[in-house]
């Protein structure tokens, strides 16, 4: 019994942490699913799909320690990529006249095309990978913005494959609310396996103490260059999850502001665990919608003499207020750096479930 | 030959501005481990301060200006005095998230108080012309911009060779700890940095709107963008290095300009950032960078 509970085997504290994690989200599709109608299904279809996202990002910068703003570059080339796949030739025709006619004729279920996706997502991941993985963990996060900014400027400037900066238009709409559950529990038990596993272990630990990793034989950089790719790999999941779920997108919709809000939930949950990934995104996506409505409501509005025409961007000040907030408060996130069944063994054990003092580099200046 | 000139001019101009926002970011960078993404709105507020000069009193040239430059200095001090004070010392992650968050609550609000529509700038009518030096026609804009850019980048030496507040910058940017040791006041050095970087940056945002003729609300973040990797081509933290960095990134993009067909202008910021990618594949630590740290 006592063994159980102290959970020494990697792989089944993966399995079991992602259980527990994979209740509550079940339960909340099946009472969105059964209880709201198709307006709030569509926030919950968004919300798990952000939570894949999420996750995704987090096997690279969580465990790494290292921060980017690149990552939804691979939702884009997913979602187009896949898109290409599953769309019909005829409406292929239509939309992109210029496509070549291998890719135009072709046209292949949902699951092939996203390993296609995929495939072209890690060829990708591996060119930008190579050289990013080799800078300082401070060069990095600016290098990956260059990498969004190179993938944004090639979607709008390929047109005959993109159709530009215009709407992209006529991709069939797969996702609904079971596909996009089944994909989050997917995403959280890889990024469990990957965090518990030798090679997750060995980065947690280049995140704490690089040098200390390193002289331990931590090959850091090709490391990094693994939960790259991997990483990139779930975020292009998402991508053609969300892709064959808006049927309609442009190049826009996968830059800065989508970027953003992945970097809030990811941040305020608290990067280190798979169980911060997961709450923050739920949390960040709550936020998004009340600020929505909210931004709705005040449109139009009269106070006194002011007359609000229209209010822009509540979403994302609320986002930068609630960033803020944790890096003054809480640097580590709100879930702190434990996963919800090592809280649950603590407790089991009546052992405190506070996590340890941030480190030396986190701590302010000492008064 | 008088196209290559011309070509050289522009490349100048435009590398120039990268490099004295790269220079600024690398300051701040250097001494307190920031990496100010909100730079860029530092800039968009240099170009609202020249609108609201030109079309509210028609202000002179001189007097656009000193409102951009002074705009920058201001809305530099007053960022790190709310915004960077409380993660002061925090590690590289933290400072970098408070920047972002900073950056887009920025952006936001120029969307909503002033428009979320580009303002025109009109600045008097000598400053678009061109005029012939030594057989060669160049623009009085590029011009201006070459000049100012090379008195701003002197002064910046003059400051941080032959003061005593510059000689304790540089001391800071190599060793913040032991720099305070030596007895460097830690406030200062830090108030000065962000005073030059937004010093900078009102310089460049002045070069940038006299160019482009209007402002809005998202105008800071491409040539933030630029500036930030050329700072890490140069070797992020290095000071020389990210002036280098610049007008390299410069030279980059005015000769991909000149050379890619037609078909593939579209691809012309794609191709100098991966250009610059390739150049960190070759040299990590970039261009006037230190190596790592060895085991």
């Amino acid at each position: 019994m006592r063994r159980l509970v102290t959970l020494d085997n990697p792989i089944r504290r993966a399995l079991v942490g992602s259980g527990v994690l994979a209740v509550p989200l079940v339960v909340f599709a099946v009472v969105v699913a059964l209880l709201l109608g198709p307006a709030e299904q569509q926030v919950a279809i968004n919300f798990f799909i952000s939570l894949i996202a999420v996750v995704g990002f987090g096997i690279y910068s969580g465990n790494s320690g290292i921060m980017t703003f690149g990552h939804v570059a691979f939702m884009g080339i997913a979602a187009y990529a896949g898109s290409l796949l599953t769309m019909s030739p005829a409406i292929k025709a239509q939309a992109l006249p210029n496509l070549i006619p291998a890719l135009r004729d072709v046209q292949v279920p949902f699951v092939p095309a996203l390993v296609g996706a995929l495939v072209v997502v890690a060829a990708l991941a591996f060119a930008f990978g190579f050289p990013l993985s080799r800078l300082s963990a401070a060069a990095t996060p600016i290098a990956t913005l260059a990498m969004l900014m190179i993938t944004y400027v090639v979607l709008v400037g390929a047109a005959d494959i993109t159709r530009g900066s215009q709407t992209f238009y006529g991709v069939p709409p797969i996702t609904d609310l079971t596909v996009a559950v089944v994909f989050a529990l997917l995403a959280i038990v890889v990024a469990r396996l990957f965090r518990e596993s030798v090679l997750g272990l060995r980065i947690r630990a280049s995140r704490e103490d690089e040098l200390a990793a390193r002289s331990m034989g931590v090959d850091v950089a090709n490391l990094r260059l693994v939960a790259w790719i991997l990483s990139a790999l779930v975020v292009g999941v998402a991508g053609m999850l969300l892709g064959h779920n808006l049927t309609a997108f442009s190049p826009k919709q996968f830059y800065l502001t989508l970027q953003f809000a992945l970097v809030a939930m990811l941040v305020v949950g608290g990067p280190t665990t798979v169980t911060g990934a997961a709450g923050g995104a739920f949390l960040i996506a709550l936020l998004m919608e009340s600020a929505r409505r909210v931004e709705g409501l005040v449109s139009g509005l009269t106070l006194g003499p002011i007359r609000i025409e229209q209010f822009f961007g509540l979403q994302e000040i609320a986002l930068g207020l609630v960033i803020l907030a944790v890096m003054y408060r809480r640097r580590e996130g709100l879930f702190g750096r434990l996963e919800v069944d090592e809280v649950l063994v603590r407790w089991w054990h009546g052992r405190p479930t506070v996590s340890r003092p941030p480190r030396d580099g986190d701590s302010g200046p000492s008064p | 030959m008088d196209l290559f000139v011309q070509q050289l001019v522009n490349a100048i101009s435009l590398g120039g501005v990268y490099a004295l926002l790269a220079l600024g970011l690398a300051m701040v960078f250097s001494i307190m481990g920031l990496v100010n993404f909100a730079h860029g709105e530092i800039m968009t507020l240099g170009g609202y301060a020249m609108w609201f000069v030109t079309v509210q009193f028609g202000a002179p040239l001189p007097v656009v200006v000193a409102a951009s430059v002074l705009t920058g200095l201001v809305a530099a001090l007053l960022m790190e005095r709310i915004a960077f004070r409380p993660v002061r010392g925090a590690s590289v992650v933290t400072m970098l998230l408070t920047s972002f968050a900073v950056s887009v609550m920025l952006q936001v609000t120029f969307q909503n108080v002033i428009s979320p529509r580009p303002k025109g700038v009109q600045l008097p009518p000598e400053m678009s012309r061109v005029i012939p030096v030594l057989g060669v026609e160049i623009g009085v804009i590029q011009l201006t911009a070459i000049v100012m850019v090379l008195v701003s980048l002197g002064l910046i030496m003059l400051f941080l060779r032959r003061t005593t507040l510059g000689i304790s910058m540089r001391a800071a940017a190599q060793d913040f700890s032991v720099a305070r040791l030596m007895g460097i006041h830690a406030d200062a050095v830090v108030a000065t940095a962000f005073a030059i970087s937004g010093l900078l940056a009102g310089v460049a945002a002045f070069l940038w709107v006299a160019q482009r003729g209007s402002v809005d609300p998202g105008m800071g973040l491409t040539p933030i963008i630029k500036a930030f990797i050329a700072s890490v081509m140069g070797g992020l933290g290095s000071l020389p290095g990210a002036v280098v960095g610049g007008f390299v990134l410069g030279f980059v993009e005015i000769m991909l300009q000149a050379w890619l067909p037609q078909a593939a202008l579209p691809f012309k910021d794609a191709a100098s950032l991966a250009i610059v990618i390739a150049i960190l594949l070759w040299r990590p630590q970039g261009l006037l960078g230190r190596a790592a740290d060895r085991v």
